[in-house]
């Protein structure tokens, strides 16, 4: 397909630009995989699905699963040197679209996921005067989001108080990603990281300090054993796995193009792996203690209490909490300050994804294309998500895009290596080449079998889900419009942006495998 | 603290934060090698070319 039509065969590729050390491309990465799942997410899921004994299958899954997909995400975009459109074309010419569906499914979700952040920096400065008062969830829906009923139809008209922040949102991702890999993303995370690690321990420290904390602890950590034998149980930890690495959509395959020829790729997965999931555990604990003390304050049992998860657990129950504990306003600060930066270094991996696939196939600075992005974005977001139903499109695109745009990424990465383009062996020798941690022909049959197999039963789960009932209770047209209407666009780009042209060949024979080390000086090294 | 909820939350703890603990270890003990005997191997077939 266009991966072979160059239109300008005599022209360079640029020089890839690339990280300044190990310590950088795993800050970026950590950074990518904690997100806004990881404190809103992940406790409420790990509650409801077992409490304590929820933690066995999470470490099957993300030994079984989350590991090894991002071993796979690693081995491609090293070997074939590229963003996803450019490193799945390397492999195959026709899987090409598959990397410019990866492109689109982060282009949509970081189209919506920047409000969130907007959300988190207004709601910094609300706790400074608990703005909220004695209503956080009508403050929520009514004063600050403005939310209309969908009935009415789609809003553009835009609400002042997330359009500010939102904005400024752009621009500083805007700012950070054009300056590039190096001085960019990389020089951004390192600060941003240490930082979300030490507020948040702060967070988590003073929410054990309250009375009622250990009432939450106990909710969250004590077993239901029998809820090991409910399939359902087994798919929330894959699926919170799944969501919570950044796994599988373009990310870490962008991200692993960008690092030498001498890197340690397993090593490094294993680390932004666990690194992910000990910050998942964190958030449990803090979330939990402060349910336990929101319990213990209105005389009620933990599980008694509504919004374990999600916008409403950080938007509604936590300026609850805020409100009634000592310290509240600073601990209110800190603590939506987290949200925001666990937030940021997410959305700027996603801009990459896209920035960087525009790069590779049209040829431009990093500068130009994280402008063009940004700004594309920001305009999507502003337009769609800054208005009276932005709530409502929000959940709606998210949950399509994920359980359908992520999932099938997935899905189809995993069969064009075993099936349609088999490489498993090949990548599999990749990384053992250039790692420390060895991976076995198991990881073949974790890439080859157990993940499609998980992969697809989750997707049916919800597709079926969306045909049977509509999401939400939401109208058909709105349904069709933010759920599949999204997905249908993703799909409608991805076909379109293969078709056109690259500006530099593809020269796939100078990449594969690990062809252009001299390898005669590495021996002698 | 029930007891069954202090051993999971320690057992959690110690699985997934010894897991990051053990991963840094390794990492910064074996700085990013080739593998030998594949380096060697493809020098071999470099050779021959």
């Amino acid at each position: 397909m266009s991966a072979q039509k160059s239109a300008a065969p005599a022209a360079q590729r640029r020089a890839r630009e690339s990280w300044g050390s190990q310590r950088g491309f795993l800050m970026a990465a950590i950074g990518s995989a904690i997100g806004l799942g990881n404190i809103w997410r992940f406790p409420g899921v790990a509650y409801e699905n077992g409490g304590g004994a929820f933690i066995l299958p999470y470490l099957i899954a993300l030994l079984g699963i989350g590991l090894p997909i991002l071993f796979l995400d690693y081995a491609i975009g090293h070997k074939f040197r590229g963003s996803a459109p450019l490193a799945l074309a390397r492999i195959s010419p026709k899987a090409e679209v598959l990397g410019w569906w990866q492109v689109m499914v982060s282009f949509i979700i970081l189209v919506y996921y920047g409000v969130i952040l907007a959300w988190a920096i207004s709601y910094a400065y609300f706790s400074i005067t608990l703005a909220w008062g004695d209503s956080p969830k009508d403050f929520f829906f009514g004063e600050y989001l403005q939310v209309a009923g969908v009935e009415d139809g789609i809003s553009f008209t835009p609400v002042w108080g997330i359009f500010g922040p939102l904005a400024a949102v752009w621009v500083t991702v805007l700012v950070v990603n054009a300056r590039g890999i190096k001085a960019g993303i990389e020089a951004a995370t390192k600060v941003f990281i240490p930082l979300l690690v030490v507020l948040f321990i702060i967070v988590v420290v003073h929410a054990l300090t309250l009375p009622g904390a250990t009432d939450g602890l106990n909710t969250l950590f004590t077993p239901k054993w029998e809820a090991l034998g409910s399939a359902q149980v087994w798919m929330a930890a894959f699926a919170q796995i799944f969501f919570s690495m950044s796994i599988a959509f373009g990310i870490m395959v962008t991200y692993a193009s960008y690092l030498p020829k001498r890197s340690n790729l397993t090593g490094s997965g294993l680390v932004a792996g666990f690194a992910n999931s000990s910050f998942e555990l964190l958030a449990g604990i803090g979330v939990f203690a402060a349910l336990g003390f929101m319990a213990n304050a209105q005389g009620v049992a933990v599980a008694d209490l509504e919004n374990f998860k999600g916008v409403t657990l950080s938007f509604i129950t936590f300026p609850q909490i805020i409100s009634t504990m000592p310290f509240g306003q600073v601990f209110g600060v800190i603590f939506f300050l987290c949200l925001f930066l666990a937030g940021i270094t997410s959305l700027m991996s996603l801009v990459q994804v896209v920035a960087g696939a525009f790069q590779d196939k049209f040829d431009w600075s990093p500068k130009r294309a994280s402008l063009i992005v940004s700004v594309l974005a920001m305009v999507g977001s502003l337009t769609i998500f800054a208005t009276h139903t932005g709530l409502q499109a929000l959940d709606t695109v998210d949950a399509f895009i994920n359980s359908i745009g992520v999932i099938t990424a997935a899905i189809t990465g995993t069969v064009l290596v075993t099936i349609g383009a088999p490489m498993l062996g090949k990548l599999r020798r990749h990384l053992n080449a250039v790692s420390s941690f060895k991976v076995g022909i198991w990881w073949d049959y974790l890439i080859g079998y157990v993940a499609p197999a998980m992969l697809t039963a989750m997707f049916i789960e919800g597709v079926i889900g969306y045909i049977a009932k509509p999401y939400s209770d939401y109208p058909q047209w709105w349904l069709a419009i933010f759920g599949w209407g999204t997905v249908g666009f993703a799909a409608v780009m991805a076909v379109i942006l293969t078709w056109l042209r690259w500006s530099t060949p593809v020269d796939t024979a100078a990449v594969r495998d690990l062809d252009n080390v001299d390898w005669a000086k590495e021996v002698a090294k | 603290m029930i007891g069954q909820a202090v051993l999971l939350m320690c057992f959690s703890i110690l699985i997934i934060w010894g897991g990051l603990v053990a991963s840094v270890v390794m990492l910064k003990r074996k700085p990013a090698p080739y593998d030998e005997e594949f380096v060697t191997d493809m020098a071999e077939a470099a050779s021959r070319e």
